[in-house]
């Protein structure tokens, strides 16, 4: 009421005749109950917290949608803590505070909320702590607290709307309640409801970006190799959701095993040969799959590289690596069998249309909450999805990004050993990080290889270094004195031209 | 010191067409557009060539390979592009003759090819890997040329032959798809030295439009264009005095553009 009067022009309030300001003042009474107000405080975003611990703003790098929630943050049952200033709430006029989700709606329609008869709710309460008939004179701050997979799990089937005001808690199935692979906005509405149903005041209504399907596996996928080296090569994805890519490896590299779990698991048609220090293969070692596990050395010189393998299995030393033995069929027509359980788990979402059909949609442009493009209206095509793969077999997990550029379509992962059948799938990595479905699997190993160096040195060849001179020879000193000739004739002639003044 | 001699020969039948050109040496150059835009020539004292040349490197003729031929058996003995960009300062104007003076030319080339196995790899037994192996070279020159400009300023026959000797030295590295090529703790890094001899015919680009010609030299001072082929020979055999150099030097033909400013 103050507040109201404080915003009436002060000029009409001397003019105002007694009986005329009593009938003001009863009109103004409905309005001064319906003065509630809910702003943000302070801090722009939600803290977010997970297991108790309170991990600020973000959890991700500024070029991943920081402010926005991934497949992660929702399996990890994050919570959101915003806080929200309330005031004008009053003894004469009680009002709940109350924190509802949607996808497009505000929520101050009681029809949105469920409330009628026949109605259709698009809201749903998201349990955060309502707060019943406060008595707020002064503006104060109170903490409400929103389940991710609360607000998430409503997306694709809304709640009744006699469950929409106190939905059931969702659980990890929230999080694949996306249809598409494209960011999806949710709004997160603070109402002031009074006793019957209306929403009062001024309601504060904060959207956060919603992105938990990851771009479609890149298609085309193959493979090279060479002396610890893995080309791994792919079809660059052309949706709009890609950003980059991931590179999933098994055995991971460093944690290679043994030569002896490797013979173990030789392909029919295949066999490790170990060579010996010379560079003859007379002498070298062969073992396949029915043969014993050898106790001992597979390399027929008990020391190499100053090394004695006497107590047998070591971990692979690049000595050893499979070959075909010839006449016998591999196990696949396609070469390897590759099948490694391991690299082929994934949640598989539709990323085109609703209803898992493949196909093509255009999507609007969706700004993160600083503004920027995060998705930028194209065509999204294929299924998208999730991988689970589990995260240690993720080549250079540590650094983010295996690949951050989604027009790459190959790449090398370096320092492998020798011999070891290392297991590939690649997958698309979105601007929120969520990692895609992987690829087909693709297998080989890394063997030695001889490059223009090695044959040129085997050859024959002593050439190396910058400053490798000999003894001047009587050859060289001819070819020498006749270059400085010529040069030297020059700086003469130049000479006497300087002399003679011309 | 054969190839010495070559030179030293090329460049005295040279001097001797020039020589005999003089007698037809005329004082001033008479331009049919003499009468009506003022003859104007900028003061020249440079050149810059642009060149490109199919080049593959002599690697196998090392007499250390006992006939051996790791370069075409990893890299294919097919020519790749080699670009260079040659300076000169042609420091004297020899009456009758042409300009005299040092030159110094930097280049880049590179090739590459598929890594072979060791041993016959996976079920089809291929031999190629996936690894690539290459070679690249910058090779750096410092010659003494001679442009024999005389048959063009005083015959007027748009050719200007010309010859180049002197000292190369090429910087090479043999690398693979991991880095730097390290076998047996031998580095694929070096250098290897040698001479470098050019024999060369340029054609006046000036004549098909003088006016233009003109312009150019009053606007940026450039008074003559040329396109050149031009015979190149690197021989990098160490000279005598360097060990076993890899011989990233060769044969080409060299073709480009000059200008003279």
């Amino acid at each position: 009421m103050a507040r109201a009067m404080l915003h009436r022009p002060p000029m009409f309030r001397p003019r105002l005749p007694l009986c005329s300001a009593i009938v003001l003042a009863a009109a103004l009474v409905p309005a001064a109950a319906a003065a509630q107000s809910v702003s943000a405080s302070g801090q722009p975003y939600p803290n977010r917290i997970v297991n108790g611990n309170n991990l600020g703003y973000s959890t991700r790098a500024q070029n991943l949608n920081p402010l926005g929630i991934s497949y992660t943050d929702c399996t990890a049952d994050m919570v959101l803590s915003f806080s929200v200033t309330l005031s004008g709430f009053t003894a004469t006029s009680p009002d709940t505070l109350e924190v509802w989700g949607s996808l497009t709606s505000d929520c101050t329609d009681q029809g949105d909320r469920g409330i009628g008869s026949g109605v259709t709710a698009v809201c749903w309460g998201l349990r955060a702590g309502n707060i019943v008939d406060p008595v707020i004179s002064t503006p104060q701050t109170y903490t409400f607290n929103v389940r991710v997979q609360d607000l998430v799990g409503w997306q694709i089937t809304l709640p009744t709307a006699a469950e929409a005001a106190n939905p059931p808690a969702q659980g990890l199935s929230a999080c694949t309640q996306q249809a598409s692979f494209a960011a999806v906005p949710i709004n997160i509405n603070f109402l002031a409801i009074d006793s019957s149903g209306n929403s009062d005041g001024t309601p504060y209504q904060y959207t956060i970006n919603t992105d938990m399907v990851g771009p479609p596996a890149p298609s085309g996928v193959g493979e090279t190799v060479g002396e610890t080296i893995y080309n791994v090569t792919w079809t660059a994805n052309s949706d709009s959701d890609t950003a980059g890519y991931d590179i999933y490896i098994d055995p991971i590299p460093g944690q290679e095993g043994s030569e002896a779990s490797a013979i173990a698991s030789l392909e029919a048609g295949q066999k490790m040969v170990c060579p010996d220090t010379g560079t003859s293969s007379v002498g070298d070692a062969t073992v396949d799959g029915a043969d014993a596990l050898v106790d001992g050395p597979l390399e027929t010189s008990v020391i190499e590289s100053g090394v004695s393998e006497a107590s047998a299995p070591l971990p692979y030393d690049g000595a050893c690596y499979p070959v075909n033995t010839g006449g016998q069929p591999p196990t696949s027509t396609t070469g390897y069998n590759c099948n490694d359980p391991a690299l082929a788990s994934s949640i598989t979402e539709d990323g085109g249309l609703d209803g898992g059909e493949a196909g093509t949609v255009v999507t609007p442009v969706i700004e993160d909450d600083a503004g920027n493009v995060i998705e930028g209206g194209t065509v999204e095509e294929g299924n998208g999805g999730i991988s689970t793969i589990g995260t240690q077999y993720l080549y250079n997990v540590n650094q983010g990004f295996t690949i951050a550029d989604k027009s790459v379509g190959s790449y090398t992962i370096k320092g492998l050993i020798d011999g070891v059948m290392y297991n590939v799938v690649v997958a698309a990595v979105d601007g929120t990080g969520n990692i895609g479905p992987p690829s087909s699997e693709v297998c080989d190993y890394p063997a030695p290889v001889k490059d223009f160096w090695q044959t040129y040195r085997e050859d024959g060849g002593g050439a190396g270094g910058f400053c490798a001179l000999e003894t001047v020879g009587s050859g060289g000193a001819q070819s020498l004195a006749g270059v400085a000739g010529v040069l030297g004739l020059a700086a003469l002639v130049r000479r006497r031209r300087r002399r003679s003044g011309k | 010191m054969k190839r010495c001699a070559i030179a030293a020969g090329g460049t005295v039948v040279l001097g001797v067409l020039a020589c005999a050109s003089s007698a037809f040496a005329q004082e001033d150059r008479q331009d049919v557009l003499g009468g009506r835009h003022k003859m104007y020539e900028t003061s020249q004292h440079f050149a810059f060539e642009l060149r490109f040349s199919p080049f593959t490197p002599a690697v196998d003729s090392d007499p250390a390979l006992h006939g051996a031929t790791p370069f075409a058996q990893t890299l294919g003995n097919f020519p790749r592009v080699m670009f260079q960009g040659e300076f000169d300062w042609q420091a004297l104007r020899i009456p009758h003759v042409g300009t005299l003076g040092p030159g110094i030319g930097i280049g880049y080339t590179k090739m590459s090819g598929d890594a072979q196995f060791v041993q016959p790899h996976g079920p089809d037994g291929i031999l190629n890997s996936g690894e690539t192996t290459s070679l690249t070279i910058f090779p750096f020159y410092a010659v003494a040329v001679l442009r024999a400009d005389v048959v063009w300023r005083e015959l007027h026959v748009p050719l200007v032959p010309y010859a180049k000797l002197g000292f190369a030295y090429s910087v090479w590295r043999a690398s693979n798809s991991v880095g730097t090529s390290n076998y047996g703790g031998n580095i694929g890094v070096g250098g290897s030295m040698g001479t470098e001899l050019g024999v060369g015919l340029a054609f006046n680009l000036n004549t098909f439009d003088e006016y233009a010609a003109k312009n150019f030299d009053e606007g940026v001072g450039v008074n003559n264009t040329y396109a050149f082929a031009e015979y190149t020979r690197a021989d990098l055999d160490g000279l005598g005095i360097q060990s076993d150099p890899l011989r990233v030097g060769g044969a080409s033909w060299t073709f480009g553009l000059t200008v003279e400013f």
